[in-house]
């Protein structure tokens, strides 16, 4: 087996269909003449089209059908856009979930960042909205200095200011 | 412009690139599509009714892509090769449809072999004996096979449209023709 042999089958597909010119005609047919398997393999491929001709040259009748389809296609055409504007919709409405997510995410890690400086316990700081409201008034003072970025002020000031109802 | 493509008359169309008939069509004339439709409705119904084997399915199947190239109308301008693009649609959708017959059969218990049944009544029965044998080659030699002899295409298209190289193309076809002998032996 050399080389050329390598790509029998693509060459002998190439060869019956004319694919070839005048010198790689001649190459081929010689290798052929000199190589039994490929020799073995052309014939064989040569029968099987001689063979399966009726099924590989056939036409079809049932195209009509086909030809018919046309108008339809052309009225349906736009049915698809009412679910693509919905889709663009849920789509839209996911992304601005999405985005306030990540807004209050990034703003709630700038509020936990605070608190580390602080030196308050994180995990103590986690509830922290919900215990400013019964918390006592010193607490209050850091809970909420750390919450809202102030400094300390008087406890009515930060009450008035704050829009936190406390019971 | 729509005036200019408006007075084009029917043999106009014909000289038309693909390229171009989608252009017109974008830009609003629907004779354009027309002749697109006239230029492969025909080999694509062929190809598509041989690999799923029922008229029905076959036309639902044509229409679906026809349908799925017009709803990427936006892009349609940006597809370089759309006969390509045309065929690929097709071909995967017959594999869908093929796939989810297959997995409905395993459902269903259904002890019959899983070539697809053939109830075209205008397609004689040695036709349809054949088809049976094409089912059972190999997915790429089928479609190789398929592609080659129902819809024209060149062996350079094929490999464009499934994704292997001309060369492979032409190993499946050699391969699909000669195991289609070998498997119908005594039949014809």
């Amino acid at each position: 087996m050399n080389k050329y042999c390598k790509n029998i089958e693509a060459r002998i597909v190439d060869c019956l269909d004319g694919e070839l010119n005048l010198k790689e005609r001649q190459l081929f047919l010689a290798h052929i003449n000199e190589c039994s398997v490929c020799k073995k393999k052309y014939e064989e491929f040569l029968s099987a089209q001689e063979h399966l001709k009726p099924f590989l040259n056939r036409k079809e009748i049932v195209e009509n059908n086909a030809r018919n389809l046309y108008s339809t296609i052309m009225e349906n055409r736009h049915k698809g856009k009412k679910y693509t504007k919905l889709v663009i919709a849920a789509v839209s409405l996911a992304l601005l979930i999405v985005l306030m997510s990540v807004y209050s995410i990034i703003s709630f890690d700038k509020k936990l960042q605070r608190a580390r400086e602080m030196e308050i316990s994180v995990d103590y700081f986690v509830d922290i909205e919900e215990e400013l409201i019964n918390s006592d008034e010193h607490t209050f003072k850091i809970y909420y200095t750390v919450l809202y970025g102030h400094e300390f002020k008087d406890f009515e000031e930060i009450l008035k200011e704050s829009s936190i109802v406390r019971p | 412009m729509k005036d200019e493509i408006g007075a084009k008359g029917k043999n106009d169309y014909e000289r038309l690139s693909d390229r171009e008939l989608i252009q017109m069509f974008l830009d609003g004339d629907i004779m354009a599509f027309n002749e697109f439709y006239r230029r492969y409705y025909g080999a694509l119904f062929k190809f598509i009714i041989s690999y799923c084997g029922d008229t029905h399915i076959a036309e639902d199947t044509l229409q679906e892509v026809f349908l799925k190239l017009l709803g990427f109308k936006v892009r349609l301008g940006l597809i370089k090769n759309i006969k390509k693009y045309l065929y690929s649609i097709a071909v995967n959708r017959c594999r869908d449809m093929v796939s989810a017959r297959k997995r409905e059969m395993v459902f269903n218990g259904s002890e019959r072999e899983m070539g697809m049944t053939y109830n075209t009544s205008d397609v004689n029965v040695d036709i349809q004996i054949m088809n049976q044998f094409v089912d059972k080659l190999p997915q790429t030699q089928r479609e190789v096979l398929l592609l080659r002899t129902k819809s024209d295409l060149q062996f350079s298209e094929i490999g464009e449209i499934l994704g292997i190289s001309e060369n492979s193309a032409k190993v499946n076809y050699f391969y699909a023709v000669t195991s289609l002998k070998k498997m119908m032996g005594g039949e014809y």
